[in-house]
């Protein structure tokens, strides 16, 4: 019984020792407001170490790293936060200044129609959203099929059938776009620059050739990872090797 | 065969000597004092194709090339001297220079002479020769700067002039104007008609002819230099030799000359007392800012000068911007002016004129404007007020002051661009970690979806025909409604109720036709039964048996009796509608 209680006790004492993220965010908020970015950037860090993220906790660890002039790391944080909040004021103010900024003025290619097409609606949800549409309208499909082979009326047999139709070939596109959804989100990862500058070999190692120099905040998308140097391409159709450390990821990885 | 070759070698060797072209370039001396003359000639004996000439860095060429070619034959042998002379002197000071050398191509081979080193001395290092030409010139030629004042301040003008004293004829002259760095300068001499004079200096006349006459503004403090001016000429000089006629002959010398420099003191303008608008005008002027006209009607223009006029630097200061209110249509001002320059500077005026147009009635008011200058005769600053201006504008006032009327709309323009502040409060927090993909679930569930609908669809086919079969080996409907009956006369056989075990066989055998073939009860008896069933060959047997049924039901009412038991009746009864039930 005693031990019971020393356990309890210590427990408690643990838990109102340690900050709960929210704790940790106004810290970083007070930080901030009294100038102190330094502090700032530790306590909002502190808030992300539970594992837990909000849209206004990574806008504001942007704009405290946007203060101290480390464009690159304000400009991924921008961009984690518009993930959360996609149409968010001010995040996407503050990213077109950080943007802004940068020294690169990279021209994107052009994008072909279907690549338009696809960009515009596949956003309407997300990917997992989209895989749960296809899931249900192929449910329904099957459901459709059913009342085919077991109506004994004619009307409600044909109508049926008309429906498993459009419900197949809605379904099928609801999972070809999850699908492709998916298939970019692997084969290109979004990266950015955070050191000041960062030279773009022709192979991943050290004595390859200089292709080009990138600076910091400069967009890329990473394509393959080896030798600790990642093969990226720019938005301008450019490619080449980068040392991993000169670029950060937007997407979280998975621990 | 020996002394055959040595005598061809002989023989050739004039020829190959010949063949070789000659080609130098030389002077007359080596050392020089500044101001001297140099001859530098460039001598071939053949004609050249192409000449580089010489880089010739510390001399000034004061005249050449002469061109000039000698041919000679003596003995019936040809000789050729091709030359260019030029006559340089020293450019850049005392010290030892170097004339680079010459190329040329000479029957299409390319020569180059030799560099030459040549030394420049101090001038009084060299002996004078009192009847040298060139002294003599010298001694008698110079050019002179004159200036106004020696100490002035930042802004004010100063008259810097440069005159040419000589006394023998003078011819050739190129002149090395100064570059000056720290002025405002203006050339005056364009506008001026020289007029040469005679002036006596030293017992010696000369006649003074006026080289440049400049308006000089300093713009910053300091000890500024007026530089030199320089000049080359040909001065005549009469030598003792006649002409024949009796003629003296001119020695032509040809000298350089540099008049002195001098230095001026600029004062900065005292920081005291300075006043706050203060641009930067030095000089003594008077403002004017009105407007054309008090008062006006609606839409009429008004035109508001803004005037300085005076002497000093007046083209090197901005005029005064007046403030007039954002309520009356004003368009950007007109400028013009008039300037000349003289001794004092710039004198004139210039003036903006702002056109202004008030759209509605009421009392404009035009906020007063001031201007200030530097006086450096009392040396103190001077400051022009022009009171508020009042315009009386008659017509329909503007509606109402929360009401502005219409105005060229201006796009919202950022100051400067920043980020925008944190945010605050509670927040909804999500892992960072992305959810994971549900792409296995979905094409798990893409598989198995079809299979369980395709399954179902089976196992319901299978589930109706087995419940078919089994629903063909039971009673119908109207057989469950017959046996109610049978059984009712089965408690009736046990109760010895004989009327009514009879009475409900009957019933039952009715009630089982009535549903089969779906007539209301009342229009079933013996003889439509009878008649429906012998319409089938097949049912005749049947037939028969419902008739006894039917028939031993009633005569047992009416008769009571009867050839077999009770329990075998109803049996029998019983079989009868099985057989039918199947058959209908």
């Amino acid at each position: 019984m005693r031990t019971l209680w020393t356990i309890a006790w210590a427990l408690c004492a643990l838990l109102s020792a340690a900050q709960t993220t929210q704790e940790w965010f106004e810290e970083g908020n007070e930080w901030y407001q009294t100038g102190n970015m330094q502090e700032a950037i530790y306590a909002y860090e502190q808030a992300l170490e539970d594992g837990l993220h909000s849209a206004a906790l990574e806008y504001n660890l942007g704009n405290a790293y946007f203060n101290l002039g480390k464009l690159g790391l304000a400009l991924v944080h921008y961009e984690r936060a518009l993930v959360l909040q996609p149409n968010d004021e001010e995040i996407l103010h503050n990213l077109q200044i950080a943007k802004s900024a940068r020294i690169d003025k990279i021209t994107p290619l052009p994008q072909t129609f279907l690549q338009r097409l696809f960009e515009g609606y596949s956003t309407l949800f997300e990917k997992n959203t989209w895989y749960l549409l296809s899931i249900i309208l192929v449910a329904l499909c099957a459901a459709s099929i059913v009342v085919v082979v077991r109506s004994r009326r004619l009307v409600i047999k044909r109508s049926a059938f008309v429906l498993f139709w459009v419900l197949l070939g809605l379904g099928v596109w609801a999972l070809l776009t999850a699908l492709q959804m998916d298939r970019l989100e692997n084969s290109r990862s979004l990266v950015i620059v955070v050191q000041k500058n960062s030279y773009v070999k022709n192979a991943p190692e050290p004595t390859a050739t200089d292709l080009f120099i990138l600076h910091e905040g400069s967009y890329g998308y990473r394509k393959e990872s080896r030798n600790g140097y990642h093969r990226i391409v720019l938005e301008d159709g450019k490619i080449g090797w980068l040392p991993e450390g000169d670029v950060m990821e937007v997407r979280i990885s998975q621990p | 065969m020996k002394t055959l070759a040595l005598i061809a070698c002989f023989l050739t060797l004039p020829l190959l000597g010949w063949a070789q072209a000659r080609f130098s370039a030389s002077v007359d001396k080596n050392t020089v004092a500044e101001g001297e003359q140099i001859k530098l000639t460039i001598e071939a004996n053949a004609q050249w194709e192409k000449l580089s000439p010489p880089d010739i860095g510390g001399f000034r060429v004061l005249s050449g090339p002469n061109q000039s070619s000698q041919t000679s034959f003596i003995n019936g042998q040809m000789t050729q001297s091709f030359s260019y002379t030029y006559l340089i002197t020293p450019a850049k000071g005392q010290g030892t220079f170097t004339i680079g050398p010459a190329s040329a191509i000479i029957q299409g081979k390319t020569y180059q002479s030799e560099p030459i080193t040549i030394k420049v001395v101090p001038e009084s290092q060299r002996p004078r020769d009192p009847n040298d030409p060139v002294t003599i010139a010298k001694n008698n030629t110079f050019i002179r700067l004159k200036i106004n004042k020696k100490e002035l301040y930042v802004g004010e003008p100063i008259i810097a002039t440069y005159e040419l004293y000589f006394h023998y004829s003078i011819s050739n002259y190129q002149v090395d104007p100064p570059v000056f760095t720290g002025f405002y300068m203006k050339d005056l001499s364009p506008n001026k008609n020289f007029v040469q004079r005679q002036e006596t200096v030293g017992g010696m006349r000369y006649t003074v002819v006026p080289l440049q006459e400049l308006l000089l503004i300093p713009q910053k403090s300091g000890a500024l230099e007026i530089p030199a001016y320089g000049m080359d000429l040909t001065v005549g000089v009469p030598s003792n030799q006649r002409d024949f006629f009796g003629r003296q002959l001119l020695a032509n010398a040809q000298i350089s000359l540099k008049s002195e420099k001098m230095t001026i003191q600029v004062k900065a303008l005292p920081e005291q007392g300075k006043p706050a608008g203060f641009s930067g005008a030095v000089g003594t002027f008077t403002m004017k800012a009105e407007p054309n006209k008090k008062e006006l009607n609606a839409d009429e223009s008004v035109s508001y000068v803004v005037q300085i006029e005076g002497e000093g630097n007046l083209g090197l200061f901005s005029l005064p911007d007046p403030e007039i209110p954002t309520s009356l249509e004003k368009y950007d001002p007109k400028y013009s002016e008039n300037i000349s320059y003289g001794s004092r500077g710039m004198k004139g005026f210039r003036k903006n004129e702002y056109l202004i147009i008030p759209r509605y009635g009421g009392e404009y008011k035009i906020p007063a404007l001031s201007f200030s200058y530097f006086d450096p005769s009392t040396e103190k600053y001077v400051t022009l007020n022009f009171g508020d201006q009042i315009i009386q504008v008659s017509g329909d006032a503007q509606a109402s002051p929360n009401r502005p009327g219409p105005r060229g709309n201006e796009a919202v323009t950022y100051l400067d661009q920043d980020i925008l502040d944190i945010k605050h409060g509670a927040q909804k927090w999500t892992p960072t970690a992305p959810a994971p993909s549900l792409r296995a679930t979905a094409l798990k569930l893409w598989l198995a979806i079809p299979v369980l609908a395709i399954l179902l669809l089976l196992l319901w086919r299978v589930y109706e025909k087995a419940n078919a079969a089994r629903l063909s080996d039971t009673v119908s409907r109207a057989q469950k409604m017959a046996a109610v009956h049978f059984k009712n006369a089965r408690k009736a056989l046990t109760k010895q109720q004989k009327e009514d075990f009879f009475a409900q066989i009957e019933k039952g055998m009715m009630v089982f036709f009535a549903a089969k073939w779906k007539l209301p009860l009342h229009e079933i008896n013996q003889n439509e039964i009878t008649n429906r069933l012998s319409s089938n060959p097949e049912w005749k047997q049947d037939m028969e048996e419902v008739k006894h049924v039917l028939g031993t039901c009633a005569m047992h009412r009416y008769a009571g009796q009867r050839s077999e038991s009770d329990q075998e009746f109803l049996t029998r009864a019983q079989q009868a509608i099985q057989k039918l039930d199947k058959k209908l």
